[in-house]
């Protein structure tokens, strides 16, 4: 439990969270209900559900003025090829069973690949970008919340126990390879006692 | 002995120089700034009527608003790069061609 919220806590240790650089290039279109890169980090979240997550920014008196230049920003970086395999990449990640005793490195994991995709982002904004993302942090930042209360719940859900994973491996050793071991230790000790005598 | 080198590594610059030229022009790498500055006037204005030509290879498309101008650049295979300064790069693999549009006057020009 205590490492629950791993990704919920890497939004406090910074402004701006690596998180929040990917839910504002995708905000626009998560808003319009159109295939984003969140559709695609959580396949199974209808465009309705995700739009709820930006509750915040879409009530905000300030949106209204302010949204074709997020239009902007988001149809810039929709559908960018390597931006969609950094996206993919993660998603396969969360979507990934560990072992409960490798929850930690796990969840490194997946907090060093949003690294970098927030690198990949942020290394392609203008000025005019930053001023917009200023001027919604805190209301992307709710999202931001929401979206790594979701992520840290399906990382959770997805800890396989240490015995069940050690018999799951152990089947998956065909009787050929055990076989081969076997004769390979005979051989050892038959060796071994020659070598003796 | 120093010239006859000199000479042979002249002539090996010059013929591998030509080499790369006419493999480009092959290859349809090389676009003049003329013709292929033409070229995509003409198909961004299939997109967006009202964009007008400006002298020395400017499109002026403030007439449309920055998504329109990137979703009509988008659907003739310009991905964004990256932004140099104030203008956003965008760049075509199919044709290796760059384009730079000025996010503050929305304009798009050649030139870096």
């Amino acid at each position: 439990m205590k490492n629950k919220k791993k990704i919920r806590e890497g939004i406090s240790e910074s402004a701006i969270s690596p998180l929040t650089y990917i839910v504002f290039v995708d905000s626009f279109n998560c808003i319009d209900r159109s295939r984003g890169y969140l559709k695609m980090l959580f396949p199974s979240e209808t465009p309705d559900t995700i739009r709820t997550w930006y509750k915040s920014l879409i009530n905000s008196p300030k949106y209204t003025s302010e949204k074709e230049k997020l239009q902007a920003v988001s149809s810039r970086f929709s559908n960018n090829p390597s931006l969609k395999a950094l996206i993919n990449s993660l998603q396969k990640l969360v979507s990934m069973s560990y072992i409960e005793t490798q929850k930690d490195s796990h969840e490194d994991d997946v907090q060093s690949m949003i690294q970098k995709i927030s690198n990949f982002v942020k290394r392609r904004l203008t000025d005019q970008d930053d001023t917009i993302l200023q001027n919604f942090l805190s209301e992307l930042n709710s999202a931001t919340e929401k979206i790594s209360d979701k992520l840290d719940d399906d990382i959770a859900k997805l800890a396989t126990p240490e015995n069940e994973s050690e018999t799951n491996s152990e089947s998956k050793i065909s009787e050929r390879v055990k076989n081969k071991l076997r004769k390979k230790i005979k051989e050892i000790v038959r060796t071994h006692l020659m070598t003796k005598r | 002995m120093v010239d006859i080198m000199e000479k042979n590594i002249k002539e090996e610059i010059i013929r591998r120089v030509t080499k790369r030229i006419l493999e480009s022009i092959k290859n349809k790498k090389i676009v003049t700034e003329a013709s292929g500055f033409d070229g995509i006037f003409k198909e961004l204005k299939r997109k967006l009527d009202n964009v007008k030509i400006l002298p020395d290879n400017v499109i002026d498309a403030s007439a449309y608003k920055e998504h329109e101008i990137i979703d009509s650049l988008k659907s003739m295979g310009y991905v964004y790069k990256k932004p140099m300064g104030k203008k956003l790069h965008f760049f075509n693999k199919e044709n290796s061609i760059s384009l730079y549009l000025l996010q503050d006057s929305l304009k798009i020009t050649l030139m870096p």
